[in-house]
């Protein structure tokens, strides 16, 4: 773990008139899973392209497993949020040249790649073209592109986004043992409870610039909890109590979620609610990623970027 | 290097082993092959003899004598040699390249020449008996019908309109035996109002023969040779053949390049080809993929036209110069075109979005179809000369003076391929600039204006 996988450094990128990563600095250990969290927009895709030196940076440097790069462009697998196959080429073809293009050698390709079929449960597509598959099925034959040359750092863009539950499973199973057998991981995605759930350590970047670099430990212990979750036993009226900033409902639940306001106890809040009236469930939530994410938003740029940012998370 | 052999490799096989490409650019040539071999076999092949009865209607009956004389197996195959002769020198002078009449001339004559005849006329006074001729026809028991009405033929110095001949055939006739029939009786008109105007008709025949000159070409090194007919035609041809082979094999590559490079940015799988390759490691694999398109494209055709140029005995008129020259100008051109093709594709999200930036590259390229005409007219003039310096015009300029009939300087094609070369480079290094930033760049397509900004992207 104390090794460094990526290593960046006051990297900055500009298209025209839009600063898409500003003044970055990110270290991510080897053998770690990484979430790189952040709303749409918010400069993942050009950090990691520039961590695939698709792209170069205006200023700063970037170091991948030790090196430049470039030169370690064949240890990395990368699965773009921008999903294509060629429609036309036969599944184990298409696997077999992205292979062949990460320079694994043609001795054994067909059975890995046979293999890596079957481990995503496409054992027999691979004599099909890639436009008869379902896009869920050329989802899990992109993950195998960007797996099959076994690399040492995986860097996963979006990799549920239309996935079913049931394949959104099996890539999650995949990813840990990947990670378990030693792969960097970069998991990229705005959806923060996904990554909440897998990831052992979280950057949250916002308009290119970095707002968070910490484990979940780490996050629980610097953001107290602010959520209160209430199942009121009858309609019980929670505007009338103070501290509370916002009440959201839970879909399909009775209950709802209450956020404190800054600067008030949660407990005290909690009290009052109680004192309101019977409840059936009350809680003190764990603070979730996207809790801390809004919460982080709000002390760098207001209220207004708060909601702004909330907004986002759940599009 | 191998990365840029693996793309070169995939795009080969997704251009050349599809089933429209194999159709268009291998059978199809393929199918000409065959039938340049079969032409001579099907030419030299007999039509039926014409045999039979054909009636003739001539109340004066100078005609029908005429034609009675005229239609003697003996007169036609005479006649038929001295038609021959004269296409022949007719193809001798003929100045336009592209004129096939002569040809037409020969073959035509060629086939009237075999047809066996052994025909027997029937006389008829009576116009009236026409409609009963005509039921024999339909049956089957005449060949032709022949009539005459009114006019003076025959009668010495008549100065009357002249008479009017209706030759009747059966639909199903054979049309050789028509066109027999049609001529036979030109000339027996012909030959009546010969003899009416007391001349002697071989004799006016002779005389009324056109005649051309021969043309010798006076070589530099002071040998003389007497240009071969046909093979004069052809040589006008070879270096359109030439061009057109040139400009087929750049544009079917570079186009292929186009649309596999738009189809991979609307698929989206460029990004996962950058994360494995350089922009330029793919340009490159790309660009010399279809090159091998092309030259495939190139070698089918122009095999073809080998072929057919071996089957009637020309294939002496191709140097193996000309052909390691043609090679080199087909590098030249089609890396520059490709450069184009490839920046343009990089650039844009659908093929449609291409069209636009496709004009001006286009009006630039149909230029040396343009000049074709001017200067395989005239291979050293000043215009031939001026634009074998033109970058983007040099390759096709110079096949069609180097496959033409004069001699080109030899300094001439040296520099045109440095100017040339240098100039490709150019555009490769150009394109590939371009690439770099096109490839990832999604949304509004760009002008040709802003292309030429992203140059200066580094």
């Amino acid at each position: 773990m104390t090794e460094a996988c990526i290593s960046i450094q006051g990297v900055t990128k500009t298209f025209g008139e839009t600063r898409a990563v500003d003044a970055l600095d990110l270290v991510v250990p080897r053998g770690s899973l990484c979430g790189f969290l952040g709303p749409n927009g918010a400069g993942k895709t050009t950090t990691i392209r520039m961590v695939m030196s698709i792209i170069y940076p205006d200023a700063g440097s970037v170091s991948v497993l030790g090196g430049s790069a470039l030169a370690s462009k064949d240890r990395i697998g990368y699965l773009p949020e921008e999903r294509g196959v060629y429609r036309k080429m036969r599944v184990a073809e298409f696997l077999e040249y992205i292979a062949r293009l990460k320079g694994c050698p043609r001795r054994g390709l067909r059975e890995s790649i046979a293999r890596w079929l079957k481990r995503v449960d496409l054992p027999e597509v691979g004599r099909q073209r890639c436009q008869e598959l379902s896009k869920g099925m050329q989802q899990k034959v992109q993950f195998v592109a960007a797996c099959i040359h076994e690399p040492d750092l995986l860097i996963l863009d979006e990799p549920f986004s239309g996935l079913d539950p049931v394949n959104a499973n099996l890539v999650n199973t995949l990813i840990r043992e990947l990670r378990d057998a030693g792969t960097t991981i970069i998991f990229s995605t705005h959806v923060l409870h996904q990554a909440e759930q897998i990831c052992d350590r979280f950057f949250l970047i916002d308009h290119g610039r970095k707002l968070l670099d910490a484990t979940l430990d780490e996050i629980h212990e610097r953001f107290d909890p602010r959520t209160i979750l209430v199942e009121p036993l009858e309609g019980a009226d929670l505007a009338a109590i103070e501290g509370i900033r916002e009440t959201r409902p839970i879909e399909g639940e009775r209950a709802v979620e209450v956020e404190v306001d800054d600067g008030r106890d949660p407990q005290e809040v909690m009290r009052a609610i109680l004192a309101a009236g019977p409840c059936r469930r009350l809680e003190l939530r764990r603070v979730s990623l996207d809790d801390a994410f809004v919460r982080l938003v709000r002390e760098n740029a207001g209220e207004q970027q708060a909601l702004r940012a909330r907004e986002e998370l759940r599009a | 290097m191998s990365k840029v052999m693996t793309v070169a490799w995939r795009e080969f096989k997704a251009t050349a082993l599809t089933k429209a490409f194999i159709i268009g650019a291998v059978l199809a040539p393929a199918v000409g092959i065959g039938l340049a071999v079969a032409m001579p076999v099907l030419l030299t092949r007999k039509p039926p003899p014409l045999a039979g009865t054909v009636a003739m209607v001539d109340p004066g009956g100078a005609i029908a004598a005429a034609t009675a004389v005229e239609i003697d197996p003996e007169t036609v195959r005479a006649r038929i040699e001295e038609a021959l002769d004269e296409a022949l020198e007719k193809l001798d002078s003929s100045r336009m390249p592209s004129s096939f009449s002569g040809d037409q001339a020969i073959g035509a004559t060629r086939d009237l020449a075999r047809v066996e005849i052994d025909v027997e006329l029937e006389r008829h006074d009576d116009p009236g008996a026409l409609d009963e001729l005509k039921r024999r026809l339909r049956e089957g028991d005449l060949v032709a019908i022949i009539t005459v009405e009114g006019g003076e033929e025959g009668v010495p110095a008549a100065t009357g309109p002249p008479s009017e001949v209706t030759l009747y055939v059966a639909q199903t006739t054979n049309q050789k035996h028509t066109s027999l029939l049609e001529a036979t009786l030109g000339r027996a008109m012909n030959r009546v109002r010969i003899e009416a105007a007391g001349l002697d008709v071989d004799q006016v025949r002779r005389l009324a023969r056109k005649r051309s000159p021969k043309t010798v070409q006076v070589g530099a090194e002071g040998k003389e040779h007497r240009e071969d007919i046909a093979a004069k035609v052809v040589k006008r041809l070879i270096p359109m053949a030439f061009m057109m082979l040139l400009w087929m094999g750049a544009f079917v590559g570079a186009n292929y390049l186009l649309t596999t490079t738009i189809e991979e940015k609307s698929n989206k799988v460029m990004e996962v080809l950058l994360s494995a390759v350089s922009p330029m490691q793919l340009m490159a694999g790309k660009i010399i993929g279809q090159a091998l398109v092309g030259l495939v494209m190139i070698s089918m055709y122009g095999g073809v036209g080998f072929v057919a140029l071996g089957t009637f005995a020309f294939a002496n008129l191709i140097t193996w110069t000309q052909i390691v020259l043609l090679g080199l100008y087909y590098v030249m051109a089609y890396f520059m075109v490709a450069s184009i093709m490839a920046a343009i594709g990089s650039a844009v999200n659908e093929l449609r979005e291409a069209q636009s930036l496709m004009t001006p590259a286009m009006m630039l390229l149909m230029i040396p179809l343009l000049l074709w005409l001017p200067i395989s007219d005239s291979p050293n003039g000043w215009l031939a000369t001026v634009t074998s310096f033109i970058p983007p015009l040099i390759p096709f300029v110079m096949v069609i003076r180097i496959a033409g009939t004069e001699p080109v300087a030899v300094w001439q094609i040296l520099l045109s391929l440095g100017v040339g070369y240098a100039a490709m480079l150019v555009m490769v290094w150009a394109a590939a600039k371009i690439f770099r930033v096109g490839v990832l760049m999604y949304g509004k397509p760009p002008s040709p204006l802003e292309l030429i900004r992203w140059l200066r992207y580094s």
